[in-house]
């Protein structure tokens, strides 16, 4: 893989890394209390 | 890994310190939240527990939503309002969302530019405020979270205190609810309006959030020389 595709690669790690913390995030903060805990 | 590391450091390191500090406040809230417990002669909790609860995900939810909606109002703020002499503003004059020539949209779109900014219609709108759409639906789920939360915990002490639990439209206008949100709104307002503000006249040499050393303070941002 050359530097421009690594680049690439890991422009898409950390924008779908903190996608996906602020998605698990807000699905537990909202489930949670939806269950009654 | 290193070539990974060096070009992401910013994100690597903002989600370290996340990690760390959400870390700290789940142990800080779960021996808070047993000595509030026992104090009341109530059974301590695990930190298992405490941690899958409202108790500790309401207080997650109240400082996600105002740092959602921060950003937020700052993204849009900045579409239309300047500030003259910051490097975070436009200059006065260039308010407002650009034209196509200078967003490079549509015909004037590069061949490396993004396809949803080559394309027309509903598609190039959706591209072209998606961060502030992203932002505004984060800060809208996370107050959702909130007063789901903060409303569990609530009638978890009116139980205690043998009061009538309250319902979610009953919540949405207490005192609590808007005392956890405005308490964090207006520490984000204050924060942007300083940063703003002292940008103008004050300098972090090797920021991209300040100006360069010796440009002048009445100069907002050199991007639009």
């Amino acid at each position: 893989m050359d530097d421009e595709a690594t680049g690439t690669a890991g422009m898409r790690v950390v924008f779908w890394l903190w996608m996906g913390i602020v998605i698990v995030g807000l699905t537990v903060m909202i489930a949670t209390p939806l269950t009654g805990r | 890994m290193k070539g990974f590391v060096r070009d992401n450091a910013l994100s690597v390191a903002f989600l370290t310190i996340f990690v760390l500090a959400l870390a700290g406040q789940s142990i800080a809230g779960y021996a808070y939240n047993n000595e509030e417990l026992t104090s009341h002669g109530q059974p301590a909790v695990g930190y298992l527990e405490f941690v899958s609860s409202s108790a500790f995900l309401v207080d997650v939810a109240e400082n996600w939503q105002s740092e959602f909606l921060q950003f937020f109002l700052f993204i849009f703020a900045t579409i239309w309002f300047v500030q003259k002499g910051s490097p975070e503003s436009k200059r006065p004059g260039d308010e407002g969302v650009d034209d196509d020539r200078s967003q490079l949209v549509g015909a004037y779109a590069r061949p490396d530019s993004p396809s949803w900014a080559r394309a027309g219609g509903a598609r190039q709108w959706v591209y072209s405020n998606s961060l502030l759409l992203v932002m505004g639906t984060v800060f809208l789920l996370s107050w959702l979270a909130q007063s789901l939360g903060g409303l569990v915990v609530i009638n978890e002490d009116n139980a205690l205190h043998g009061t009538p639990p309250l319902s979610w439209a009953e919540y949405i206008v207490s005192a609590d609810f808007w005392n956890r949100t405005l308490q964090n709104w207006q520490s984000e307002f204050l924060a942007v309006g300083c940063m703003v503000a002292f940008s103008i006249y004050l300098r972090q040499r090797g920021s991209s959030e300040s100006k360069p050393v010796g440009l002048p303070h009445h100069e907002s941002a050199q991007e639009s020389e």
